[in-house]
């Protein structure tokens, strides 16, 4: 059944974005406040355990202060030494095959791994299954179904412009992802380049036949090519380019904050990545991975990612950035656990716009 | 010398062996992994193959000549005339070499951005020049040239240095003019180092990775290690196509290195007797202003101007191109950050234990290994200087795999994963090369008759060897010493696969700023840098001019 003629019949991802909005619209309304708890984690037991496991190890994408302060924070919290190094998102799969194939074990759990990453190293049987009480909290489409992996933050891929050099130009401010496929708009914006993901989404939304139209008409207006999202945003702030397509929203404000000449634009649909937490089947330190784990979940913790380091989380009962996430945006997450699918996506899209395999 | 040359060839075969035996296997790594040519059909199919090999040809061929005739041309200048701004040349050649090749590239992208780039910025303003557009394979070429002309520089000076001047003078007094006796007597004896250096150049620049990622993937160019960082980095990774591509420039390098010994093997190029003698500077006469104009410009092009960059880069909390309003944004809140990004301390103080060690143990056994293979008498030393040369053939992103992958799975009764001996072991081999060229330019240089005086007068091998080869070497010994500290402070290539928790460098912390985007970190950190490698490059300096004959400087 192609997803191009029967979307609007019948989609389980379209009814996973309308389930998503009606959560989005609960979860950003002011949620009434829980009763008091004991603490982020409420199972002593597990919290012994893992202190006599003394130590965790962690493999973190995403910038590194933010995985130094979770760090910080839990280490704090729990008297659990915390080691931590930083890889690039599609690096961290890579090193950990490699490590699995020489029998090294040189990480518990791993955190920001992008969703498609995770599938695949689900699929290769890294993780340890474990189902962890706060995942009960967690938006729908932002887990694995199976116990392997739970998102503990959320990218919005956005579109972001310099408004001062699009004025200069005399162009309107892009406000679609159509828009960035116009004649006034060849050469003049950024895309990272592994956007596998984002297609999936909008093929997902669009149907095969719109998105593929839209990923060549990007081709043909010739972007400049970036090796991460990041890259793009700098790069529309200095000028070189004038907007970014599929960058990650909550960087744009973080940007913009900092008096940066930069603005955000939350197209239809906005694409959802997810930014994942889950354990390794060859963890050396597996209770403080578990207690590490619900401690990311938890809603204490996701509501400071929130307020002191500008992330966007899953959880339904956690206040997101309104401008990041609100109910008059329509939102979409890829299905990853197509992985078939995905790796077709990922050659059609990689032929499109002639990168290797 | 035995053990010196086994260590050698077990460091530069090791990692070599393992990529091509990953070259033929499919799956590599996986459990159902087999002997099968499929890697190398799949990528000799691909339509895109020829493409890939004609620009990395091209990259390679175009960076070599533009790096030889500006490093041979400036050391020459530098040593062997009365030329102005010497300082300006020496920094000239050695500030392009410390600066890290992602710290460089960035530079370069801030100058030469179509539309934010300072200098088309200032040509199109003043001179109403079209912008030069970097993204481009001339734009690659000029940056990485920029980059590995002092490479060049280092071995020429060292050559010129050690030259008797004696030829020349005999070919001036003959009547031949000084551009007659620089054609057909300096340029003639240099040959050996000019032909290393080319080589050295080109298969540097088909193995290099940070320009190709951040100029050549936006300007749609792809080289080879665009694709073998493509193939590494795609889940799961495709080990044995990322290494059938390192086996082509195997091919290409092992080519080069025939030729390179072929043209060496001579022996017609040492000019170093038993006589004393001071290398002669040329005066330039009328010629001299245009030298120190041409010196002063090029230090400008090569180093002021993307030192100026990053300098300024570094004070800002986002590049903006320099103007009055951009003066009152100026903060050393950078510098702060930097110092207070995680893991940045500890990936300095890596970085000195494991660029020093390197540096020591490559010029050690460098030395000992040039001896065998220029001086002894050993048959099929010819195969030696082969094998300690495939290091430079192998793009270092796959010597870091390979490397790794051999002290993660051969079944040795120690273990260097999760060690900064793992990055030394890394740092060495991709050294040796570099210490090897280095280390061989020099003792051909030195004839046998000195070593068979002192063999005839009673001396073993190992006084001759320390007290003749040693101080006559140093110049390129320390060269090739400062060579391998500063690779291994730059690398990234080979250190991305082989670090781990609490074994960062600060290559590493640079590339993590960079694929984060905080290029004004990059900056503060690659100043601090900069400063640093200066310092050391000043104090090893000094100590080679204590150590080494007076009479070369």
């Amino acid at each position: 059944m192609q997803m191009s003629e029967n979307w609007k019949k019948y989609s389980p991802t379209r009814a996973v974005f309308i389930v998503l909005t009606a959560a989005l619209l609960a979860g950003s309304a002011e949620a009434p406040s829980p009763a008091a708890a004991p603490g982020p984690v409420d199972d002593a037991a597990l919290i012994t355990r893992a202190k006599a496991d003394g130590q965790l190890s962690i493999y973190g994408a995403g910038p590194a202060n933010l995985i130094d302060a979770k760090a910080k924070r839990f280490e704090a919290a729990y008297g659990i030494k915390v080691t931590w190094q930083r890889l690039g998102g599609s690096a961290i799969p890579a090193r950990v095959a490699i490590e699995q194939r020489g029998g090294v074990s040189g990480a518990d759990v791993l955190i920001g791994v992008s969703g498609l990453a995770t599938e695949q190293m689900k699929r290769s049987g890294f993780y340890a299954q474990y189902r962890p009480p706060e995942a009960r909290s967690l938006l729908p489409g932002t887990f694995d179904p199976d116990g392997y992996w739970f998102a503990h933050q959320i990218y919005t891929e956005t579109i972001c412009y310099n408004p001062v050099k699009v004025k200069a130009l005399g162009l309107k401010p892009p406000r679609s992802w159509e828009d960035l496929a116009s004649k006034d708009w060849r050469g003049q914006f950024a895309l990272f380049k592994d956007s596998w993901e984002w297609y999936a989404a909008l093929k997902s939304f669009l149907g095969a036949g719109r998105a593929g139209d839209l990923m060549r008409s990007y081709a043909a207006n010739n972007p400049s090519i970036q090796g991460s999202h990041q890259i793009g945003v700098d790069l529309t702030i200095a000028g070189e380019v004038l907007a970014g397509a599929n960058v990650f929203g909550y960087t744009c404000l973080l940007a913009k904050a900092k008096g940066s000449p930069i603005e955000l634009v939350n197209p239809t649909p906005t694409v959802i990545e997810l930014g994942t937490i889950g354990i390794l089947k060859t963890a050396s330190h597996p209770a403080a991975a578990r207690l590490f784990e619900r401690w990311m979940l938890s809603k204490t913790v996701e509501q400071w990612t929130v307020d002191d380091l500008g992330e966007t989380v899953a959880r339904k009962d956690v206040k997101n950035d309104p401008r990041l996430l609100n109910a008059k945006v329509r939102y979409v997450i890829s299905n990853m656990s197509d992985i078939d699918a995905i790796n077709a996506d990922i050659k059609t899209y990689n032929q499109i716009f002639n990168f290797q395999n | 010398m035995f053990g010196a040359s086994l260590a050698l060839v077990y460091l530069s075969v090791v990692p070599v062996a393992t990529m091509l035996y990953a070259s033929f296997h499919s799956g590599f790594l996986s459990n159902d992994s087999h002997w099968s040519f499929e890697n190398y059909v799949r990528l000799f199919g691909n339509v895109t193959f020829s493409k890939v090999f004609a620009n990395t040809m091209l990259y390679g061929a175009g960076v070599a000549i533009v790096a030889l005739g500006t490093g041979f041309g400036f050391a020459f200048l530098y040593v062997r005339t009365d030329a102005p701004f010497k300082a300006l040349g020496f920094a000239t050649a050695l500030v392009p070499l410390i600066i890290p090749g992602i710290l460089n590239a960035v530079a370069w992208l801030f100058l030469a951005s179509p539309r934010i780039g300072l200098l088309n910025t200032m040509t199109g303003s003043l001179l109403h020049l079209p912008p030069f557009n970097v993204y481009s394979l001339p734009g690659m070429i000029f940056v990485q040239a920029m980059h590995v002309a002092p490479t060049a520089f280092m071995m020429a000076a060292a050559t010129f240095a050690s030259m008797d001047p004696s030829m020349e003078e005999a070919a001036i007094v003959s009547g031949a003019s000084g551009l007659v006796a620089y054609r057909r007597i300096t340029l003639a004896l240099a040959r050996p180092a000019i032909v290393a250096a080319g080589l050295l150049v080109f298969i540097q620049t088909i193995a290099s990775f940070e320009v190709p990622q951040l100029i050549g993937v936006p300007a749609h160019v792809s080289v080879f290690t665009t694709r073998i960082y493509e193939a590494l980095q795609g889940y799961p990774p495709d080990y044995g196509g990322a290494a059938s591509i390192g086996g082509i420039v195997l091919v290409v390098a092992a080519l080069g290195v025939a030729l390179a010994n072929r043209l060496n093997a001579s022996g017609r190029h040492a000019t170093v007797t038993g006589k004393a003698f001071r290398p002669r500077r040329i005066e330039l006469g009328r010629a001299r202003p245009l030298a120190g104009a041409a010196i002063l410009v090029f230090f400008i092009v090569a180093v002021a101007l993307p030192l100026a960059v990053v300098v300024w880069s570094s004070f800002l909390p986002i590049f903006e191109v320099p103007s009055v309003a951009a003066l009152h944004h100026l903060t050393l809140t950078n510098y702060a950050q930097m110092w207070a990004y995680p893991l940045i301390r500890e990936s300095l103080v890596n970085s000195f234990i494991t660029s020093i060690s390197a540096g020591a143990i490559v010029t050690v056994l460098t030395a000992i290994v040039a001896y065998v293979t220029l001086k002894s008498r050993v048959r099929g030393v010819w195969l030696l200087d082969i094998l300690v040369s495939l290091p430079i053939a192998v793009p270092s992103i796959l010597m870091g795999v390979g490397i790794l992958f051999w002290y993660l799975v051969a079944p040795l009764p120690f273990h260097l994963y999760g060690t900064l001996m793992l990055l030394i072991v890394g740092f060495v081999t991709i050294g040796i090369p570099y210490g090897m060229r280095y280390a061989s330019s020099g003792i051909s240089q030195i004839r046998d008759e000195l070593e068979e005086a002192a063999a005839v007068s009673g001396a073993d091998w190992t006084t001759r060897f320390l007290r003749i080869y040693v101080p006559l070497l140093m110049p390129s010994l320390l060269a090739g010493f400062l060579t391998t500290v500063i690779i291994a402070f730059r690398e990234i290539s080979v250190a991305i696969f082989l670090y781990s928790q609490r074994t960062e460098v600060v290559s590493i912390a640079i590339f993590d700023l960079w694929s984060q985007g905080q290029y004004p970190a990059i900056a503060a950190l690659g100043c601090v840098l900069v400063v640093i490698l200066l310092s050391l490059v000043a104090l090893v300096s000094r100590l080679g001019g204590r150590v080494a004959p007076s009479r070369y400087y």
